[in-house]
């Protein structure tokens, strides 16, 4: 699960619909990539961000992005670079996420988040 | 070609089936008592280059198969029309998603062709689109266009890990529980897939799911296998039919074994092996190979379908529904 994933990425729970995220985040192994730089991405790809999942992920992973919006600007590089960094070049390989809402944890193996409910958590979402 | 994936049992008999004698051996119960790990090691590199070796058989065995295996057919469904939503969760978890899971690494070896639409979809998206493919399969759409972020999630788990081995971005879920948050993606895909839900209710569910998923204008391009089969110049009796699949027992998952998959797999191999004996009945031997009959679940859409489940859903329009190569595909857009 990359950064960018994680950002795009909610609690499955039908009760948690708008609220359950970001989800936070825990990362026992991750894994550093190295996807090129692409500036038309990545400036196409801020504006869709939420941006307390980035700060959040900023924080963990070390990487200097200021939480303050207003500073940010498309026009320089070296902050793209930092964010294009931060979304496509890290990893989590094992963890969990967990809703801020209901505080459901989903784990991640191998690099894959499982967000499967158990059939008594559906037919409970629906019976509601 | 864009046959690669409706034509299951086509594929099937093409794909090669001579190249399975050094791993005829490699049994559950074998690789069990022997579960060291430099045997697994090893096991796994001789498996990464047979795969190798079979795509390229593969190509070659289309013009001059040597050894046809059995032939299978298509069969009606053997269980009572779901009355409750709960019977066809059931039904989909034992006539879909257990049979991907344990046909996964053979479908793989045969998924391997783009559909053009679909392919096209991809490329015309714009650099830095971000999207998601519900039922991604063996994941031969995530990496189409390197210039979008595309997320792959499917139900079984054994696609998701064949995805992430190809270094895309892929995770379990369930088709009508996106993890994802609400009006965001600018484009969707859903390939083969709908057809599997079991339920008219259950369809307008995954399709109405997809749809929340994605933001204001996103378009979301879906297919489905068609009842009329004009294309492959045959004809179904039912909507809800049994599709076969003749697996073959050297694209067992069990031979991807590492050290910490261990305890998992023995759990797995314990209720496959309790799954064997059910499945005794169904194996079917010849000349030496071994192949195993498996049936999915399908529901074969016909026209008007597609219609019928976007008038449920008053937050998208039908832009476009056609047939290609007995698949129907739809565009449809969220206003």
């Amino acid at each position: 699960m990359k950064v960018l994933t994680h950002n795009m990425m909610a609690c499955t729970k039908k009760q948690c619909m708008g609220k359950g995220f970001p989800l936070a985040v825990e990362c026992s192994n991750f894994e550093t990539l190295n996807q090129e730089f692409n500036v038309e991405f990545t400036k196409n790809i801020y504006p869709k961000l939420d941006w307390k999942g980035i700060m959040e992920m900023a924080q963990k992973f070390n990487i200097p992005i200021s939480a303050d919006v207003t500073t940010h600007s498309l026009k320089d590089e070296k902050f793209l670079k930092s964010l294009h960094h931060l979304l496509c070049n890290f990893k989590v390989i094992t963890g969990s996420l967990q809703c801020p809402n209901c505080q459901r944890v989903y784990p991640i193996d191998k690099g894959i988040p499982n967000m499967l409910l158990r059939e008594d958590e559906i037919y409970q979402d629906i019976r509601e | 070609m864009s046959n690669s994936n409706n034509n299951d049992i086509d594929l099937n008999n093409n794909s090669n089936n001579n190249n399975n004698s050094n791993n005829s051996d490699n049994s559950n119960k074998v690789e069990n008592k022997l579960s060291k790990n430099e045997l697994k090691k090893l096991q796994k590199q001789q498996y990464k280059e047979q795969k190798k070796a079979e795509k390229k058989a593969e190509k070659k065995a289309n013009k001059e198969p040597k050894e046809q295996p059995p032939v299978v057919t298509e069969q009606n469904i053997d269980f009572a029309e779901p009355k409750t939503d709960r019977e066809a969760y059931h039904i989909e978890v034992k006539h879909v998603r257990e049979i991907y899971d344990r046909i996964a690494l053979h479908f793989d070896s045969t998924r391997y062709k783009a559909w053009p639409i679909v392919e096209n979809f991809l490329n015309s998206r714009k650099c830095g689109s971000i999207g998601c493919d519900v039922g991604c399969g063996n994941g031969k759409y995530l990496g189409v266009n390197p210039n979008v972020h595309l997320i792959g999630s499917d139900i079984c788990n054994n696609f998701a890990t064949i995805c992430n081995e190809k270094h895309y971005e892929a995770l379990v879920a369930d088709g009508l529980f996106l993890p994802y948050k609400s009006d965001q993606f600018d484009f969707a895909i859903s390939i083969a897939v709908i057809h599997h839900f079991s339920t008219f209710e259950r369809r307008v569910e995954a399709l109405r799911e997809i749809i929340r998923v994605l933001k204001k204008d996103g378009t979301l391009l879906i297919t489905s296998w068609a009842m009329t089969q004009k294309w492959k110049g045959k004809s179904y009796e039912n909507q809800d039919v049994m599709v076969p699949w003749l697996f073959q027992n050297q694209f067992n998952m069990s031979n991807k074994t590492d050290e910490e998959e261990e305890q998992q797999q023995q759990q797995q191999q314990q209720e496959q092996q309790q799954q064997e004996q059910e499945e005794k009945d169904n194996k079917v031997e010849k000349s030496g190979s071994q192949y195993e009959l498996y049936h999915r679940y399908y529901h074969l859409f016909e026209d008007g379908e597609f219609e019928r489940m976007v008038d449920q859903i008053p937050e998208c329009i039908l832009e476009e529904n056609n047939l290609d190569h007995d698949n129907y595909y739809c565009f449809i857009k969220k206003k």
